[in-house]
C-alpha cells in the first residue's frame, strides 16, 4: 500500500474522525474523537456529558428514602445492584440490622439482575460485531427474568425495590418454581450462546489478542469487575468484603489469563453460570421472617460520613455520603465502574483500527448514565 | 402460495372486476403509515425498552417498523430518554437531517417534560418539544412496550389524516 | 492492616501534618495539610505495607467556611481502605493534581474543577467534561447556587398551612 502512495507522491496524513453522540455502536450517547493516521488510531478522546442529569445535586434535596428512586437511573440495565449500593451505604451509616430473609431476597434479585445486565451486554456486543442471532436469543431470555421481576414488584426496568432496612415486597408463591425452572433452562441456553460465538473463527480473529490489559495498568486506571478479572486479578467484592450474606453461598469467581477482548467476553459468560448457582442456593435456603427492619418514616441518621461499595455487574459501585443529621444528605458522591473504564479506552485503543475499537468498546461494557450521572 | 392462487377467484366476483377506485392520498398515506422506519436514537432508560420492543417478544418488524441508523433513511424519530442541554443541539441537527415528511414521538416522562428530573436539575432540558415539534407523547417511566406500540399506532392515525400538500412543500432539505 | 495499625504507622511517619478524624466506621479518615499532599499520596502508593494502588474516587465538597477534596483509596493486595481529606480555603481553592500517581484521577479532577471551581494545578488537560462548552453560569454544585433553567423543588411543608 505504501509503495503505491509513494509512487503517487502522497503521504499519509493525520485526520480527525468524529464518532458522534448518535451512533449505533456507542451504546448510548458517547462522542469519541479519533485521531487517525490512515487506518490506525493514534489517539482518542472521549467526550462525555451528554447524559449528565445532576443526580448528585438532586440528592441534596431529597430524603434518603426518596433518593432510592433516582439510584435506579444511574445504571438502568442493572437497577437492583444500584438500589443495593445505596441501601448498604445508608445502613452502614445508621448501623441498621437487616433481617435475614431480606438479605436473601436482595441476593436473589441482584443476581437475577446481573444475568439480565450481562444478557444486554451479550446482545449488543454481538450486534456490533455483526451477529444478529445472539441479540434475539439474549432478549428472549431476558424477558423471562423481567416476568419474574414484574411478578414481584410490578416494574420491568427501574424497580426501586429495595428500601432502607430491607425490601419493599415479598415474593409471591409462584416465584419459587419459576425461578428454579429458569435457572435449569438457562444453563443450557448459555451453552447455545457459546456454541455460536466462543470458538467461532471470525469471532476469535476479531477478539483474540486484541487490546491486552495488564493487571498493573488496569489497577492504575481504576478498572474493576469483570474487566480486571479477565487479566487474572482475583478480586471480587462478594468474596473479599462480603455484604448482604454473600458469605453463605458457594460460588467460583471466573478469571481470565491474557486480558484480551476474548477473555473479557468469556469471564462474563462464566459469571452468568455462577449467578445461577447463587440463585439456586438462595432460593433453596430462603428463611422465613420479616422483610424489612423498623426504620422511622422521617429517618434521621446521625451526623457523620460513610464509604461503602458493592460489586455491580459493570465494576465496583460505591457511595461516599456526608450526613449532617437531617433527613436529607449533605453530600453524596457516586462512583461507578464505567467512569474509570471510559478513561481506559484511551490507553487500550492506540494502534488499533476502528473495527477493533468497536470490539474493545463492547468488551468493556460501558454504559453512559454511569459515566455522566 | 395457496392464497395467491385463490386471489383471482375472489377479484372476479367484485363488481367492476380487478379495478379498485381510491384517492392517491389514501394509498400513499396507508403505505407510509404501515411502514414507518424509525431512527435508532436511544438516549437513556427508555432506549432499553425500545430495544426490547424491537426484539423477540414484542416485535416491531411485524408492524412494518425497521430501525435505521442514519437519519437520512428514517422517517420516525423516537426520542427515548432524558435530553440534556448538551445533547439538545445534536437532536436539532439530526431532526433537520431527516427528510420530510417526518414524525417525532416523545417516549417517556423525560422527553415529554423533564420527568423525574424536573426539579433541582441544572442540565436537563425540560421536554424535547422546546426544540423540535412533537406528534405523540407517551407517559411512563419507562413506558411498557405495549404503550410504545400504542404510540406508533397513534402515529399511524396522524399519518392517515395528512394531505399531500402538507408535506410536499418547497423547503430545501438540510 | 487494621484501622488502628494504619493510624499508628501514619502518625509515626507524618506526625505533625496529619489529623485523624474520630469516627465509628471501620476505615481510617485522615486529614492532611495541603503542602504535604503529594508527598503523602506518593507515600501511600509506594509503601509496601500500605500499597494503596487503587484510587476508588476523588471529589470535592463545599462547606460554609471551606472546601474539601476527598480521596477514597483501597488496596487490592491487603484489602484495606482509607479516606484522605484536604481542607482548602473558600476564596482560593487550589491544589496539586495526582494524575502522576493514579492516572484515573484525570476525569475525577475535571469533574471537581467544573462543578465546584476547585483548581487542580498542573492537570494535563483542563477542559469541560460534563457541562456544555458555553457554560458560564458559575459552579453548579456549590451550595446556594441558582442559574437559568434551575427549578428548585417547592417546599411542601408551607403549602399545608
Amino acid at each position: 500500500m505504501t509503495d503505491l502512495t509513494k509512487e503517487m507522491q502522497l503521504s499519509e496524513e493525520e485526520f480527525i474522525v468524529n464518532m458522534g453522540p448518535q451512533h449505533p455502536s456507542t451504546h448510548g450517547v458517547l462522542r469519541l474523537l479519533l485521531k487517525m493516521k490512515g487506518e490506525f488510531i493514534e489517539d482518542l478522546i472521549p467526550d462525555v456529558g451528554f447524559l449528565h442529569r445532576s443526580i448528585e445535586k438532586i440528592a441534596e434535596n431529597r430524603t434518603y428514602a426518596q433518593f432510592m428512586a433516582f439510584t435506579d437511573r444511574i445504571d438502568y440495565c442493572a437497577s437492583m445492584p444500584c438500589n443495593l449500593a445505596w441501601a448498604t451505604a445508608v445502613e452502614k451509616l445508621a448501623q441498621i440490622e437487616i433481617p435475614e430473609r431480606a438479605q436473601y431476597l436482595r441476593v436473589i434479585m441482584t443476581e437475577l439482575n446481573r444475568i439480565a445486565s450481562h444478557l444486554i451486554w451479550l446482545g449488543t456486543m454481538s450486534l456490533d460485531l455483526g451477529a444478529f442471532t445472539p441479540f434475539l436469543y439474549a432478549f428472549r431470555e431476558r424477558e423471562r427474568i423481567l416476568d419474574m421481576f414484574e411478578m414481584t414488584c410490578g416494574q420491568r426496568l427501574t424497580y426501586t425495590y429495595m428500601r432502607i432496612g430491607g425490601v419493599s415486597k415479598d415474593v409471591p408463591a409462584e416465584f419459587y418454581q419459576r425461578c428454579k425452572d429458569f435457572t435449569k433452562d438457562f444453563r443450557k441456553k448459555v451453552d447455545d450462546y457459546e456454541a455460536i460465538l466462543t470458538y467461532n473463527p471470525i469471532f476469535l480473529s476479531r477478539t483474540k489478542d486484541v487490546a491486552i490489559l495488564t493487571i498493573e495498568d488496569g489497577i492504575n486506571y481504576g478498572a474493576s469487575g469483570p474487566t480486571i478479572r479477565a487479566s487474572g486479578h482475583d478480586f471480587d467484592l462478594r468474596k473479599v468484603h462480603p455484604y448482604s450474606s454473600y458469605d453463605k453461598f458457594n460460588f467460583e469467581v471466573p478469571l481470565g489469563k491474557n486480558g484480551d477482548v476474548w477473555d473479557r467476553y468469556i469471564v462474563r459468560i462464566q459469571e452468568m453460570r455462577q449467578c445461577c448457582e447463587i440463585i439456586d442456593q438462595a432460593v433453596e435456603g430462603l428463611p422465613e421472617g420479616p422483610i424489612k427492619a423498623k426504620v422511622p418514616t422521617m429517618f434521621r441518621p446521625k451526623a457523620g460520613e460513610v464509604f461503602a461499595r458493592i460489586e455491580a455487574p459493570r465494576g465496583e459501585m460505591g457511595y461516599y455520603i456526608i450526613s449532617d443529621g437531617t433527613t436529607k444528605p449533605y453530600r453524596v458522591k457516586i462512583r461507578t465502574g464505567s467512569f474509570s473504564h471510559v478513561q481506559l479506552m484511551r490507553h487500550l485503543c492506540k494502534g488499533w483500527k476502528i473495527a477493533d475499537l468497536v470490539a474493545i468498546f463492547g468488551s468493556l461494557d460501558i454504559i453512559l448514565p454511569e459515566v455522566d450521572r | 402460495m395457496g392464497i395467491i392462487e385463490k386471489v383471482p377467484a375472489y377479484i372476479e366476483k367484485i363488481p367492476g372486476g380487478g379495478v379498485v377506485v381510491t384517492s392517491i392520498e389514501a394509498v400513499l398515506n396507508n403505505s407510509r403509515a404501515h411502514s414507518q422506519w424509525y431512527l435508532l436514537f436511544g438516549l437513556a432508560c427508555c432506549a432499553i425498552e425500545m430495544m426490547a420492543t424491537g426484539a423477540s417478544r414484542y416485535d416491531f418488524d411485524r408492524l412494518g417498523m425497521i430501525f435505521r441508523a442514519s437519519p437520512r433513511q428514517a422517517d420516525l424519530m423516537m426520542v427515548c430518554g432524558t435530553v440534556t442541554h448538551k445533547m439538545a443541539k445534536r437532536v436539532k441537527i439530526l431532526y433537520d437531517q431527516m427528510a420530510d415528511p417526518k414524525y417525532v414521538l416523545a417516549m417517556g416522562g423525560c422527553a415529554s417534560n423533564g420527568g423525574p428530573f424536573y426539579y433541582d436539575c441544572y442540565s436537563v432540558l425540560k421536554g424535547i418539544d422546546k426544540v423540535i415539534p412533537v406528534d405523540v407523547y407517551i407517559p411512563g417511566c419507562p413506558p411498557r412496550p405495549e404503550s410504545l406500540m400504542q404510540g406508533t399506532l397513534k402515529i399511524r392515525e396522524v399519518i392517515k389524516k395528512q394531505k399531500i400538500k402538507d408535506f410536499a412543500g418547497d423547503k430545501p432539505m438540510q | 492492616m487494621t484501622k488502628q495499625e494504619i493510624e499508628k504507622q501514619l502518625q509515626q511517619d507524618f506526625g505533625d501534618h496529619i489529623e485523624i478524624q474520630e469516627t465509628d466506621q471501620p476505615e481510617p479518615y485522615i486529614y492532611i495539610t495541603k503542602d504535604k499532599y503529594i508527598e503523602f499520596c506518593k507515600y501511600l502508593f509506594d509503601n509496601p505495607n500500605l500499597a494503596f494502588k487503587f484510587l476508588f474516587q476523588l471529589g470535592g465538597s463545599h462547606f460554609e467556611d471551606k472546601f474539601e477534596v476527598f480521596l477514597c483509596l483501597t488496596s487490592p493486595e491487603h484489602h484495606h481502605e482509607i479516606i484522605v481529606k484536604v481542607k482548602l480555603p473558600v476564596d482560593e481553592p487550589e491544589i496539586n493534581s495526582v494524575t502522576g500517581i493514579w492516572r484515573v484521577a484525570d476525569f475525577f479532577e475535571l469533574e471537581a474543577m467544573e462543578l465546584f471551581g476547585i483548581k487542580f494545578v498542573d492537570h494535563p488537560q483542563p477542559r469541560h467534561l460534563l457541562l456544555i462548552e458555553e457554560w458560564d453560569y458559575g459552579y453548579p454544585m456549590r451550595k446556594g447556587w441558582t442559574g437559568p433553567d434551575f427549578i428548585p423543588m417547592p417546599d411542601k411543608s408551607k403549602s399545608a398551612e
